[in-house]
């Protein structure tokens, strides 16, 4: 069973997303999307101060099985990148929702994060996969 | 459940052009959305080593093969070196089905039943291979098709806008210690070969055993005559 901590948003493309007390936004993928992905050997993040767009690729994500585009949860700028994550990117597989966050976007709406999926909703959402999956 | 498959069948043809045409379908499906699953069959004019989009080959590894007349291209997927020496390659372009591991289960289904066709008892492997090998063929994993425990068919998967194409390679021989060689590893590792598993067959016996193994799974597999670019 995958870890869908309580506190935070999720996507359909399996990024979870962070709201700090300033307005900035962490993102990372969830433990299901790692556990899925097998051993991340590769991350292309976007580049500091860089635009990136809700819905749209911002990078790219490597493992032993498959190489995944990275989608961005919300439009805004590129505030923070976890640069040891990228060179360590082992770390996405160890603590996805820790050491392993990708980047801090700083919104252009903020209301967009309110627009995600909640924890209960993302569960769903995977119990629904598993039951195609299982059909 | 039945899914109509369209199936290109392009023989011999160069590794870029291999490559390009794989990519090509990947873009071409997913700018016009199209839902019909595309099964592609090819090989290989030369022997060529291919290699994942993010990793990079050492000089000595880029001497050894242009000493030994082995071209060198670069996969849209992921994953480790594969020499392509007289093998088969499929690849299969379609809409996303679910997560990566629901893919390779999907697209393995149609390859099982037609190993089966062959007298071949295949399945996915369970074993997790090492992160960093540089020899796909090193270790079966979650994405290959292994026949007791040695694999036969190792895979690598892309996924765009809600695509996805996956390809992979089945040895028709042997190719091991070349591939070592090339490498420059020491330890041959245990996979297998269709020759080991069926003596004598050929690149269309398995050719027309996955196709038949398709259709079983799926109901309906059309030939193409263009190369699913339409």
């Amino acid at each position: 069973m995958s870890n869908v901590p309580d506190e935070l948003r999720y996507t359909r493309e399996h990024e979870w997303a962070r709201l700090d007390e300033t307005g900035k936004v962490t993102i990372g993928i969830t433990d299901f999307a790692q556990e899925q992905l097998g051993d991340v050997v590769y991350l292309d993040l976007p580049a500091l101060e860089g635009e990136v767009v809700a819905g749209e690729s911002m990078g790219e994500i490597e493992s032993t099985k498959s190489v995944s585009d990275l989608y961005s949860p919300l439009t805004g700028t590129v505030d923070e990148v976890n640069t040891e994550c990228r060179d360590n990117p082992a770390a996405v597989n160890q603590d996805p929702y820790g050491t392993g966050w990708m980047v801090v976007i700083n919104p252009t709406d903020v209301e967009q994060f309110d627009e995600l999926m909640s924890s209960d909703e993302y569960e769903s959402f995977l119990a629904e996969m598993a039951g195609e999956d299982a059909n | 459940m039945r899914t109509n498959w369209e199936l290109v069948n392009s023989g011999p043809t160069d590794a870029l052009q291999n490559m390009a045409i794989d990519s090509a379908i990947l873009q071409h499906s997913i700018a016009i959305r199209r839902q019909t699953p595309i099964l592609r069959f090819y090989s290989w004019t030369q022997p060529c080593l291919s290699f994942g989009t993010n990793r990079s080959l050492s000089p000595d590894v880029l001497f050894r093969c242009n000493n030994s007349g082995v071209q060198v291209v670069q996969r849209p997927t992921g994953g480790g070196a594969v020499l392509h020496d007289e093998d088969l390659t499929y690849s299969v372009v379609a809409p996303s089905v679910g997560g990566v591991l629901e893919t390779y289960r999907w697209v393995a289904q149609g390859l099982i039943e037609g190993f089966a066709k062959l007298g071949i008892t295949a399945d996915i492997s369970q074993h997790s291979g090492p992160a960093d090998a540089i020899a796909c063929f090193a270790q079966p994993t979650g994405a290959d098709l292994e026949v007791e425990g040695r694999k036969i068919c190792g895979s690598a998967q892309v996924r765009r806008n809600g695509w996805f194409l996956q390809h992979g390679s089945i040895p028709m021989h042997d190719v091991r210690a070349q591939t070592c060689q090339l490498l420059g590893l020491s330890e041959v590792d245990s996979s297998t070969c269709l020759n080991e598993l069926v003596p004598g067959a050929e690149s269309q016996d398995l050719i027309e055993a996955l196709t038949e193994g398709y259709a079983s799974v799926w109901g309906a597999v059309a030939q193409l005559s263009s190369n699913g670019l339409d």
